[in-house]
């Protein structure tokens, strides 16, 4: 795992030094599988065309059009059906898609060359018109696109000619380009079609050809596709399971070719007892963190809060519920810009029981406390566990809790509202950019309000990190707000790990896992049978 | 009265014997539960889904708390559910059994309409439906589940009582003068009593399975609190990894189920409910 790891670094220094993309792209690919698995070593990586790859999956799609879905289970098929200007590459590294690059005459302003004699699946050629019609749609507030408030800084799209577009934005950002490769918050849609929520028409490898809910989903290959040879595969078929236990009788059955899983130790097993099963190391993405009502007592006394950081053994939850397949965290990922990387020293990281017993001393608690309901979703056992973990290493330091395992639809509504008595976790998925998840504790957001944020100094060091272009200098902003967020304890995150752990058998060529858990690289993906 | 003498045969004795082992069984870890467990049931340990081993005779669960100790106070957890709801809903369907049945007329018409109404749905989307709209908390679930059997054991009181209140006793009792309560508790009451015995091991049964099957669901007692059905839904997907964490409890419920249908057959041919 830690030379695969290895080799997609190095990998990854080969692309930035300038070797043709496509080229490091079969190497990244022939790399991973060799780490996975020695005895592939001599099978030469001709990609063979045709056949089916039936994926499991876990969940329906919640509508198909990029420009108003805001549900993770339908990025599965928007990142089939649809493609915009930029993308992630393997390395999460941001890449000309749509476009064939970009020129930025100013700070604030970006010149798309756009791809010529790209077609929609409808045979219509896509032009700068459809940019600009997209992004009219997405701040059309008739369309209510959650995509909105992301593009809310750009101030024009205008159609230079057929094949080239200009964006102008309201101030320099260096989340913009992050968002525009973000599919599907980036996608290009057709103009003048309507209901693509369920007929979807797009620029992606894959077109769609039937759907019937809780059963299949099923797309065949975009004849017309752009990049050349590709997709490789004839058809992909998505089937739907309800549960981890039947997608993993799926998956060792063949029924499925490939799948992802909630539990690093079921995705562990799983592999173990099958060789011929591929695994993806996965990145950290996601945030477990412990959002806390800080409007009123005792949540609005630091100490209070210090004490909950400091009584927690982040390792401790981290070894036994994940088995140590992840990270300690801080509120940034690691697979971010500025990301924490689970070892470095984060004030109130020490766990301290004593010293967290002293600190309630002081704030008036001589006796411990009872902080009565801590609300967690209760349809994620992998939360539920860290909960209860949580519980007793916070008894120890004489710190009371009700585990309260909610409905997701309900929670989520509290969380928003900031309508929780005093403690509630809910896990932050993998966001384009860093900014999506420190702005949530401005003290102007929604999100901030909610939670009585009022940290004058924290707004302006999140608002300023938003300007800052050189990535050196934005990773250093991004490490001093999380030291600022664990100094004064606003979120207590406990750790980071992938948000799915993927698996496929080893027939299944050409497919790289990206760090989003948005499979882009089916458009690679061959089958060896 | 029947012509045969009431003879327990030595296969509802054996019965019985058995049904009244196995419920010490059950009545000693509900009573004994927490001396009896080596752990903390909520103490955690990095070692989770570890195999038996000295230390933890049945290995532990997915975050490393000891199964058997799991076991054990969660099994004093589901049997209380289980014979408090059971209880309650005895009181009720003995209250409006015999007060549909001996008072009969409107009372009997109005009673039993209601409870057909409950007996209509389906037991667990009432109890779900239930549990749901008053909040997943233990008293709840114990009113939830005595709702739910309360119109099987009201049947199973009524019946009997409707043929017992116009027998020559009850005629008697009334002529000379005896209040209409106390001919129903003591002269109907005590002649309908087998069926209700044999009735209410039966329903005791079927409760198991409901208290496990709404906490599978995580309508149970919250974490970390154990409970057979909750932790069946938690070891589910770890089912191939550490067997145990499922067999243990799956075990536990066929075993404490299994009790109570011994026990409610030896009863019935011991009380001869059938052939009466």
């Amino acid at each position: 795992m830690r030379d695969g790891e290895g080799m997609l670094e190095g990998l990854g220094e080969a692309l930035s030094r300038g070797i043709e993309r496509r080229t490091a792209l079969r190497l990244l690919v022939m790399g991973g599988t060799l780490a996975a698995s020695p005895r592939l070593l001599a099978q030469g990586a001709a990609p063979k065309r045709g056949g089916r790859l039936t994926i499991g999956a876990d969940a329906d799609p919640i509508g198909l059009d990029p420009v108003t879905t805001a549900a993770f289970s339908s990025y599965d098929f928007t990142s089939l059906l649809y493609t915009g200007l930029l993308r992630w590459n393997a390395e999460m590294k941001i890449e000309p898609d749509l476009a064939v690059g970009f020129e930025q005459p100013n700070e604030t302003t970006y010149v798309f060359k756009l791809r010529s004699g790209v077609k929609f699946h409808n045979g219509k050629a896509l032009d700068a018109e459809d940019v600009k019609a997209t992004f009219d749609r997405i701040k059309d507030p008739a369309s209510a696109s959650p995509n909105a408030t992301l593009f809310s800084n750009i101030k024009s799209v205008t159609v230079v000619d057929p094949l080239t577009v200009r964006f102008e934005l309201s101030a320099p950002s260096a989340t913009f380009l992050s968002f525009l490769a973000t599919n599907p918050i980036g996608c290009i849609t057709p103009r003048g079609v309507g209901d693509l929520a369920t007929k979807p028409v797009g620029t992606g490898p894959f077109v769609f050809e039937s759907y019937e809910p809780n059963q299949q989903f099923l797309l065949k290959a975009n004849p017309n596709y752009y990049e050349s040879g590709q997709p490789y595969l004839e058809s992909v078929a998505f089937r739907f399971f309800k549960d981890q236990a039947s997608l993993t009788t799926a998956l060792r059955s063949k029924a499925i070719d490939m799948t992802w899983f909630k539990d690093p130790r079921v995705s562990a097993q799983i592999v173990r007892t099958s060789p011929d099963l591929v695994s993806a190391p996965g990145k950290t993405t996601r945030t477990f963190p412990v959002w806390m009502n800080m409007k009123d007592k005792p949540l609005n006394d630091v100490r209070v809060r210090r004490a909950l950081s400091l009584a927690a053994n982040r390792q401790a939850c981290l070894q036994t519920v994940l088995g140590g397949s992840g990270k300690v965290a801080a509120m940034i990922p690691e697979s971010h810009v500025g990301g924490y990387d689970g070892v470095g020293d984060m004030p109130y990281y020490k766990t301290d029981p004593a010293g967290a017993k002293a600190l309630l001393a002081e704030a008036g608690y001589p006796n411990g406390i009872d902080l009565g309901e801590y609300i967690v979703v209760a349809a994620n056992p992998l939360d539920v566990s860290c909960a209860q973990i949580l519980q007793q290493q916070w008894a120890e330091a004489g710190i009371k809790v009700a585990i309260k395992p909610m409905e997701t639809a309900p929670l989520l509504a509290m969380w928003v509202k900031g309508e929780y008595p005093t403690l509630l976790s809910v896990a932050l998925s993998w966001s384009p950019d860093p900014d999506a998840i420190v702005s949530r504790l401005l003290s102007s957001n929604a999100y901030g309000k909610s939670m009585g944020m009022n940290d004058a100094e924290l707004d302006a060091m999140i608002v300023g990190a938003r300007a800052i272009l050189d990535p050196a200098k934005r990773a250093a902003a991004y490490q001093q707000i999380q030291r600022r967020i664990c100094d004064q304890a606003y979120v207590l995150d406990i750790y980071q790990y992938p948000l799915r752990w993927e698996a496929w058998w080893s027939y299944v060529k050409g497919y790289v896992p990206l760090a989003s858990n948005i499979r882009s690289f089916v458009r690679t993906t061959w089958i060896d049978k | 009265m029947n012509d045969a003498a009431p003879r327990p045969g030595a296969r509802g004795r054996l019965l019985l014997t058995i049904g009244l082992v196995m419920l010490a069984v059950l009545v000693a870890v509900m009573v004994l539960g927490p001396s009896l467990a080596p752990y903390s049931p909520s103490r955690t340990t990095p070692d989770s889904l570890a195999g038996p081993t000295a230390q933890h005779w049945l290995g532990t669960d997915s975050i490393g708390r000891d199964l058997l100790s799991r076991l054990i106070v969660g099994g004093r957890s589901t049997l209380l559910i289980t014979f408090a709801s059971v209880a309650l809903a005895l009181c009720a369907g003995l209250v409006l059994g015999l007060a549909s049945g001996y008072l009969g007329g409107r009372v009997d018409l109005v009673v039993m309409r209601l409870l057909d109404v409950i007996f209509a749905f389906p037991v667990f989307l009432l109890a779900i439906a239930v549990v749901a709209a008053l909040g997943p908390t233990v008293p709840n679930l114990i009113l939830t589940i005595a709702i739910v059997y309360t119109p099987t054991l009201a049947r199973v009181v009524r019946a009997p009582v409707l043929s017992v209140k116009r027998w020559d006793h009850v005629e008697a009792a009334r002529s000379v003068g005896v209040r209409e309560f106390d001919i129903a508790t003591r002269h109907v009451l005590p002649l309908v009593v087998s069926p209700i015995i044999v009735q209410t091991s039966l329903t005791l049964a079927n409760t198991i399975f409901t208290v496990t099957a709404l906490s599978f669901l995580g309508l149970g007692p919250p974490p970390p609190d154990p409970n057979w059905g909750s932790m069946l839904a938690e070891a589910r997907q770890f089912m191939e990894l550490a067997p145990l964490t499922v067999i243990g409890p799956a075990i536990a419920i066929v075993f404490a189920s299994l009790t109570f249908i011994v026990l409610a057959n030896g009863l019935r041919e011991a009380l001869d409910v059938g052939s009466r």
